[in-house]
């Protein structure tokens, strides 16, 4: 919706948004960078600085995957880390006010501010627990997930005769309810950073948008200046609170759905 | 083109309405999260650190219902399904 319209490419029916697969590309990179330049000459006594930030970004990362799924958690801090350090870096591309940068011929807007990169995100989250899932649990164990209590009931009301008349519409029932579950899941974790990212980028541009007619119409504008620039500033520190926290619950709620499968394994 | 109008102004007020009533609604249920836990870290302040995640988890899930309605008031406003088919 808010995606730049010049960088649209149709290819058949569907439309291939070219910045924001750019910027996203952008932000791997970055990363894939930074992962070389910080893991280049490792020592078992740090040293140098940089080798200290990155055990303290680990150490970050291990605390929350803990405190969330216990001490299993360490096992998913790869998956985790790497989905929290893409989109917080997406997000806090977003800080970079369109209307400065334009010059350079790319508008910079945040990846997750398109739906379709979120939605990327969100449906890879999804496989992503289901694998694992059912790597650990095994299929059998998986599906009977699937059906939620009925296994428990079945022990009960499986010695009365009316027992075998209620379970198989109860099971299909439960089928149905645990996929609609992963749907909602997907949507949601979607809408959560798209609404909260491109709500946000909104503002800023808007705002940004005021402070230069200001600037361009001069005179008796100039004397409330002081009062203006401020607030996309403030809106700036915000919006690196709200990117931080966004990737910060996208991976909390990443490890809390593999958790809920791998949890009830004892 | 009366029609049109019509529903333009009825998607128009329905998309303020939708945002304005879930924000209120959300902001209630923030307000009664954030307080709580406050207040059962001012009885244990060595929990805070638990709290405060779980605090933050609750309140995405507080602030994605009010985003729905952003999502939907959104659509209503900028991308109308129902004028296409006019």
């Amino acid at each position: 919706m808010y995606a730049g319209e010049e960088g649209i490419i149709q290819w058949g029916n569907y439309s291939i948004n070219l910045y924001i697969l750019i910027l996203s590309c952008f932000v791997t990179l970055l990363l894939v960078i930074l992962a070389v330049i910080l893991s280049k000459s490792l020592q078992l006594k740090p040293v140098s600085k940089l080798q200290v930030i990155a055990e303290m970004l680990l150490g970050f990362l291990e605390d929350i995957a803990v405190s969330t799924m216990g001490e299993r958690g360490k096992e998913y801090i790869a998956w985790g880390g790497s989905i929290f350090l893409f989109v917080l870096f997406s997000n806090w591309l977003g800080l970079i006010p369109k209307h400065l940068i334009e010059f350079v011929g790319l508008p910079i807007e945040p990846p997750t501010s398109n739906i379709n990169t979120p939605l990327a995100l969100a449906i890879l989250s999804i496989i992503y627990y289901n694998y694992t899932a059912i790597k650990k649990m095994g299929v059998r164990k998986y599906f009977i997930h699937y059906l939620g209590p009925v296994p428990l009931l079945a022990r009960s009301f499986g010695k009365l005769w009316w027992g075998w008349l209620l379970l198989p519409p109860l099971s299909v029932l439960f089928l149905i309810l645990s996929s609609i579950e992963h749907i909602s899941r997907c949507f949601s974790l979607t809408v959560r950073l798209f609404c909260n990212m491109m709500g946000e980028h909104a503002i800023l541009g808007a705002l940004i948008a005021v402070v230069l007619q200001l600037f361009s119409q001069g005179g008796v504008a100039l004397g409330i200046l002081p009062i203006v620039i401020p607030i996309p500033l403030i809106v700036m520190i915000i919006g690196l609170i709200t990117g931080f926290v966004q990737a910060f619950i996208f991976m909390i709620l990443n490890l809390a759905y593999i958790g809920s499968f791998v949890a009830e394994e004892h | 083109m009366e029609a049109k109008a019509l529903v333009m102004i009825a998607s128009i007020i329905t998309g303020g309405l939708t945002i304005a009533l879930s924000t209120m609604f959300a902001a209630l249920g923030q307000g009664r999260a954030v307080a709580s836990a406050l207040e059962s870290i001012g009885r244990n302040p060595e929990a805070s650190s638990k709290i405060q995640t779980l605090l933050i988890l609750g309140l995405a899930f507080i602030e994605s219902l009010a985003l729905y309605a952003l999502f939907i008031s959104i659509m209503l406003v900028l991308a109308n399904p129902f004028l296409g088919k006019m």
